[in-house]
């Protein structure tokens, strides 16, 4: 057997077989319900949670602090920032994020209305922006070279991106109708921000450019992409008359630009540029298509899968939908029933394959198969509400939130 | 050029596809799910811009161009989320960049289907090949489907140009023939025809006039014949030859079956029916095949009864004060015999037979010329008086000799007289003479090879006026004690070796008697004497030493090999009618005649099993070979897998003994060890029970077997919780790693003398716990995916405990501990590291932290490490001093790591960035990219290792850019050949 398929099997294997862990056990130091974890992306070592009682903890997650009965391993906090902090934040931490080179960052959002950047040694805060609103959501991209930008979303309508580099918010996205909750960088394209409005929609923005760039559409289907074979004149004719609903003019303007972001040196985000060329529309000059939503209800969380191809998101709808990201089409595949929390923004996970989706469901977390829908298993253990789960490739444990009652 | 790769996707889990159009239109490739990689061609034949086109079938079995469309068309064939199988076709519109839904689609083929073979126009259209049918299809909605014997096929060959004939390998090597009938252009059916049984071919390509090569992963690859009858057992296939094939190599053991103090590689090799156990040997090896007890031997000749006879006949043996002479009788027994015309009461210096049908004796004192026929002498030539011969040296009509004082005396033999030809005074004392012939004549040489004291120079003299032509010196102060002229693939070379076992070898023009291209290598320490011998009809060169040495000529190059003998003093090809192209070898105190192996340097055996083996052992105490093993067997509907414990002789490789096992047991681990308390010898075999329906097995056993009389003994078995991966012998216990956990068993009596295994204790804490290997108190565990963990066992709490473990996520293939600090792993993306135990950290987090030192792409997978050596080690030499580590991989690659010492290290490290510059990769791919650590996760450059075959191929630089390298390095050649060959020495 090749070694990739043989890997691939025994990570699918493992990701099935999942379950909650007995013999590992993270001492909690939070007072309110869990809302973030993060596991860093450097060394797959220490766990970051942020909770709702203003506080942020760090865990090491190789080494126990302690043995139980001799073999569970008792996980404490190895650093915590609560209220007692001179820097701490007053209300809910709603989001807590490593910088993704290194451990020696983390960055918190709150209701506070506070974004807060941590040098992790020393515990102090280096940096922090004060948002016009209650901030549901940071993200940071994980594969940016050229810029270190803290993508933070609000109950104000637009999207800030606050830069480390100069401690100033260098860009503001306006675009959607209502408070932001969730944010998610491409992993293909350092430039590619999406968010999800508690307006239904998603929106994808490049931030080089203006506006937004693609709305996410749940009545646009993946069926059905392809224009079918015929004569490739009348097969192009065609095609322009199908998508002639707004400014046939954009069309070249849009090719320019493909061109110039490509002579960028962008060769790793050719399936994005493709994206462009599909939706010909500037959506963000068209009212009609300025409406088109992807939830009914608030977009309450989004993951891509680790391949940059498809998005999850989740909607107060109860709702988990799969995006093709390059079409920018609904997939149809219709998740098992599910009832999820409406108020808060969720974190989701997604195995590496991406074959499992993890989402919180009240007081559960679910375990769908992507491309079919079905409910591969439900993992039960927490006594009240799941606000955020994560899963870590590298060790293959799945760290579910907790939420005291 | 350029990189297609892409930063982000999720590899193929089924392989990289790459293809081209059939119309050069452009190249596709399928690296990443979900994406179809388009490399499109301009008119001048450049490549342009590479692109992607976003292909909507994630789990993608095979894709290939159509042939006969006017724009390019890919056929896909795919599974979907309900694992049933589709094709489906799609135009590249290249202009757009994207796909164009194709002409047709075929929707639920077989389950199995897995190979697509698209057919040439005129007919056009897609085979597709499935485990129970075969399957054509085309644009015009022709279906035409066969059923067939169940079957996997993996390789496919067309035999027609149209495309109406093709060959099929399945994966138990039966090649079947497919044939497209046809009635104007249309397909009308398909007919399957069985031809024989192959390797399991991994690609098929017909050569011509029913030729096939038959490529194979599996097995030997093979050239064959298709008959257009069939032989008595039905098979059309005829084997015409086989390349030899060690792949995959699953497991190896190092052992020295005879007892040389050289190791040899038993491996297990070989999937499906083409398992088999190869012995892997360094070297070229002596069959002996009679010896005899003499002491103090000086020098060895053979000779003819006539000098047109194709047989050797005498053997001369010559002593400190006498000469013996031996000859094969009528019953090929070797009889000790007497030639009156020769002296037998003084030690001979050369003999040899001479045109005329004589014989010439060289002593001390006189040449003499006898007669073969009557062995009477003939002729003689005195030494002038107070002078005595020295050296001499004579081919069919000459003779050579020198006598003290630097006198040189040259004789011909005319009309069955000695004639003093030439006397010539020289500087110095001579030390060697040689006359071999490498002109056109074979009877008469026209230059003269001389070795000289003093000045330590070796020269060339013309004959028969003896004038110097060159002279080279040699350097040093270590005296030439043996020069040959020779002729090896029609090239001459001048052979010069010294008394230390440095040998120099020149290109000698036969003509002129220039020297050009001087090297010099080290064969041993002690004195070397230079012999032609030939074997199969080719000449080489016999070195005689403390390290004998074989010297051939391959494309041209003389090459080096050791023979597998401890000391040879001298050596005379001795090819008599009984014993052919045989050696007669003058040892310490014995003489041998034995034939040779084929001269290259390895040499492999090959034990065909029929069946996998997957674990190998040796037990040197009950001289045998235990290994694991395992078979598919067919049966109308049930596959079936049975899988035994077999036992073999060390020496014949018969089978000797089997013990099978239960079933869906199988063995994962196998060790020969002993215990505390008890003097035997056991074998141990760790066994996992691979039930269907589970993810991970949750029993296992451990089996200790005794030889007893040639037959396996079960003495003991216990049952563990999972799969016992791996067994190590651990301070007269038994260590094993089960599923996550490492376990310590003891080996208890009972009072009534049986043996029972005791669990002592155990340590958790792994994913899966593959690989154990022990030093001392010391454990070092390799993880299925996270990297290596070092352990220790402590006696007084009796218990195991964690030192330290690398962080990294590897997903291990093999480990090994090179020392008690350094070990070393492969991990699955064919990269090896090396991590280094922190014991003198100054804090405890450091302390629990392996250290990786090492990092290289070896580009392999690596299965096995084993210490030991290839090669014979001569304990008084430093390399023999350093610790080396064989490998042993899929493709079927045995590799060598050698710890180097420091400065050594940094001298080839600056030694190999030199040589990267001067010598260009296989398509001017950088090897520093190549050798960079590379997995999912890192990319970072090799470091603390070195690749061992781009500095030995220093060596096969011309000798102007082996000067441009040491003028770059700022050290003579001589010097870095002479630091490479002692590097080549490790293998």
């Amino acid at each position: 057997m090749r070694a990739r398929r043989f890997e691939a099997l025994a990570r699918s294997r493992r990701a099935a077989s999942l379950a909650l862990s007995n013999r590992k056990e993270i001492a909690t130091p939070h007072l309110g319900a869990v809302n973030s974890l993060q596991v860093d992306l450097t060394e797959g070592r220490y766990l970051l949670s942020g909770a709702s009682d203003g506080s942020a903890a760090v865990f090491d997650l190789k080494d126990a602090t302690e043995y139980e009965a001799g073999f569970i391993a008792k996980h404490r906090s190895i650093l915590l920032v609560d209220r007692q902090h001179q820097h701490g934040h007053k209300f809910t931490v709603s989001k807590a994020i490593w910088y993704p080179v290194d451990t020696g960052l983390f960055v918190t959002a709150s209701f506070d209305n506070y974004v807060k950047v941590w040098d992790t040694n020393s515990t102090q805060v280096v940096m922090d922006f004060k948002m016009p609103g209650k901030v549901y959501s940071a993200a940071m991209s994980p594969i940016a070279t050229t810029h270190m930008l803290i993508a933070t979303g609000s109950a104000d309508v637009q999207v800030r991106l606050c830069d480390i580099a100069s401690g100033a918010f260098t860009h503001t996205l306006s675009g959607h109708h209502d408070g932001i909750m969730s944010l998610e960088w491409s992993t293909s394209s350092e430039w590619i921000l999406m968010s999800g409005g508690c307006d239904g929609a998603i929106r994808f923005w490049d931030i080089r450019r203006a506006g937004c760039f693609l709305i996410l559409d749940q009545l646009r289907s993946q069926l059905g992409r392809r224009p079918p074979i015929i004569d490739s004149t009348t097969d192009n004719h065609q095609k322009n008359l199908g998508r002639s609903s707004s400014s046939k003019s954009y069309s070249v303007q849009q090719r320019t630009g493909n061109h110039k972001k490509q002579s960028k040196g962008l060769r790793k985000s050719l399936t994005m540029v493709r994206g462009h060329t599909q939706q010909k529309v500037h959506p963000g000059m068209s009212s009609s298509q300025n409406r088109k939503t992807a939830h009914y209800g608030a977009v309450t969380g989004l993951r891509t899968t680790t391949d940059g191809m498809h998005l999850l998101s989740s909607g107060s709808d109860s709702r988990l939908r799969l995006w093709d990201i390059d079409s920018g089409c609904n997939t149809l595949v219709n998740f098992e029933a599910m009832r999820l929390q409406t108020s808060k923004p969720l974190q989701l996970a997604v195995t590496d394959d991406p074959s499992l989706v993890f989402i919180p469901c009240m007081s559960s977390i679910k375990a769908y198969n992507t491309w079919s829908g079905t409910t591969f298993q439900t993992f039960r253990g927490h006594y009240d509400h799941v606000n955020c789960c994560y899963y870590n490739s590298q060790d293959q444990v799945s760290f579910p939130s907790i939420v005291l009652c | 050029m350029g990189d297609v790769s892409d930063r982000i996707g999720r590899p193929t889990d089924n392989g990289q596809i790459g293809i081209i159009d059939p119309d050069c239109r452009l190249i596709g490739l399928h690296l990443y799910d979900g994406l179809f990689k388009v490399i499109p061609f301009d008119n001048k034949g450049q490549l342009k811009e590479a692109f992607n086109i976003r292909l909507e079938e994630l789990q993608v079995l095979d894709i290939k161009f159509l042939y006969g469309c006017v724009r390019p068309t890919i056929v896909v064939l795919y599974q979907d989320n309900k694992d049933a199988r589709h094709v489906k076709t799609y135009e590249v519109a290249l202009k757009e960049k994207d796909f164009v839904e194709g002409p047709w689609s075929q929707n639920n083929l077989d389950n199995g289907a897995g190979l697509l073979i698209p057919v040439p126009a005129p007919l056009g259209g897609v085979i597709i090949i499935g485990e129970e049918t075969i399957v054509y299809c085309n644009a015009n909605s022709t279906f035409k489907a066969i059923p067939i014997k169940q079957s996997i096929t993996r390789a496919y060959g067309r035999v027609d140009p149209d495309g109406s004939r093709y060959l099929l390998g399945d994966n138990a090597g039966i090649l079947h023939l497919l044939v497209l009938t046809q009635e104007r252009e249309r397909v009308t059916g398909l007919k399957i025809e069985h031809l024989g049984e192959t390797s399991v071919a991994s690609s098929i390509s017909y050569l011509d006039n029913g030729v096939v090569y038959v490529g194979s992963r599996f097995g030997d690859s093979q050239l064959v014949k298709l008959n257009l009858q069939p032989d008595a057992t039905g098979s059309f296939v005829e084997i015409l030859e086989r390349y030899v094939n060690l792949g995959p190599i699953v497991d190896f053991c190092v052992v020295d079956l005879d007892r040389q103090g050289q190791g040899q590689v038993v491996t297990c090799s070989g999937a499906f029916k083409d398992g088999s156990i190869r012995v892997v040997r360094n070297g070229i090896g002596i069959n002996e095949q009679a010896s005899v007890e003499l002491q103090g031997i000086k020098g060895l000749w053979s000779l003819k009864s006539s000098f047109s006879d194709l047989y050797d006949m005498y053997l001369v043996v010559s002593f400190i004060s006498e000469t013996r002479f031996l000859a094969m009788n009528m019953e090929d027994e070797l009889e000790e015999i007497e030639i009156e015309g020769f002296d037998a009461q003084i030690q001979t210096l050369f003999c040899q037979n001479a045109i005329n049908d004589m014989l010439i004796q060289v002593t001390a004192n006189s040449v003499r010329l006898v007669s073969c026929t009557s062995r009477e002498l003939v002729d003689q030539w005195n030494a002038p008086e107070g002078f005595s011969v020295n050296v001499a040296s004579a081919n069919a009509s000459q003779v050579l000799l020198a006598t003290g004082g630097g006198h040189l005396v040259y004789l011909e033999i005319r009309d069955a007289k000695l004639v003093e030809v030439k006397h010539a005074q020289l500087e110095h004392e001579i030390s060697c003479v040689d006359l071999n012939p490498v002109g056109e004549n074979p009877q008469y040489s026209s230059l003269a090879a001389i070795g000289m004291w003093t000045d330590i120079s070796v020269s060339i003299f013309s004959l028969p006026d003896l004038e110097l032509i060159r002279k080279e010196n040699l350097g040093g102060e270590i005296v030439p004690r043996s020069v040959l002229m020779c002729t090896l693939e029609g090239i001459s070379y001048l052979l010069c070796a010294l008394g230390d076992g440095h040998l120099f070898s020149f290109l000698l023009n036969a003509s002129t008697g220039e020297l050009t291209d001087r090297k010099k290598v080290s064969l041993g320490t002690q004195p070397i004497s230079l012999r032609t011998f030939s074997s199969k009809g080719t000449t080489h060169v016999f070195a005689s030493s403390d390290r004998p040495t074989v010297i051939y000529s391959s494309n041209k190059k003389l090459l080096y090999s050791n023979v597998n003998l401890k000391e040879v003093n001298h050596m005379c090809p001795f090819n008599t009618a009984a014993f052919p192209d045989s050696l007669a070898i003058a040892k310490e105190g014995e003489l041998s005649i034995g034939t040779i192996d084929d001269i290259q340097k390895l040499h492999i055996r090959t034990i065909p099993l029929n069946e996998q083996a997957r674990r190998i052992c040796h037990q040197e105490q009950s001289r045998t070979l235990a290994f694991c093993s395992f078979k598919y067997t067919q049966n109308s509907m049930e596959e079936s897998e049975a899988h035994f414990i077999r036992l073999m002789d060390h020496q014949t490789f018969e089978f000797l003994s089997t013990h099978p096992l239960d079933q869906y047991e199988c063995g994962c681990s196998m060790i020969s060890c002993s215990f505390s308390d008890d003097n035997n010898f056991y074998y141990c075999v760790g066994t996992a029970y691979v039930l269907p329906e589970e993810n991970e097995p949750t029993k296992g056993r451990i089996l200790v077997f005794a030889v007893e009389d040639g037959r396996l003994q079960l003495i003991v078995e216990k049952e563990t919780k999972g799969a016992v991966y791996s067994l190590n012998a651990f301070n007269g216990k038994l260590l094993a790693a089960i599923n996550q956990k490492i376990q310590l068993y003891k080996w208890m009596t009972r009072e009534d003398g049986s043996h029972e295994l005791q669990s002592e204790c155990g340590h958790h804490g792994h994913i899966l716990a593959l690989y154990t290997q022990t030093r001392g108190d010391f454990i070092v565990v390799g993880d299925l995916m996270k990297s290596i963990s070092l352990l220790v066992y402590k006696h007084e709490e009796s218990a195991i405990e964690e030192l330290a473990r690398d962080y990294n996520a590897n997903w291990m293939t093999a480990v090994e501990m090179i020392d008690d600090d350094i070990y070393v792993g492969a991990e699955n993306s064919y990269n090896l590291f090396t991590v280094r135990k922190n014991s003198d950290a100054a804090t405890d987090e450091e302390r629990g932290r392996l250290e990786v030192v090492g990092e290289y792409h070896l580009g392999e997978f690596v299965n096995r490490f084993r210490h030991g050596s290839l090669v014979m080690r001569l304990p008084d030499s430093e390399m023999g001093q350093i610790p080396t580590v064989i490998f042993g991989t899929i493709n079927g690659v045995i590799g060598i790591i050698a710890s180097l010492p420091h400065d050594h290290y940094v001298f080839l490290e600056k030694l190999q960035t030199t040589l990267v510059k001067f010598i260009k990769g296989v398509g001017s791919l950088s090897h520093e990219q190549w050798r960079s650590f590379h997995n999912d996760k890192k990319t970072s450059e090799a470091r603390n290792f070195l690749d061992g075959d781009l500095i030995e191929s220093f060596l096969d630089l011309n000798r102007s850019k082996m000067e441009e390298v040491a003028k770059a390095m700022a050290v003579p050649v001589e010097e870095l050949s002479k630091r490479v060959e002692e590097l080549m020495r490790l293998h």
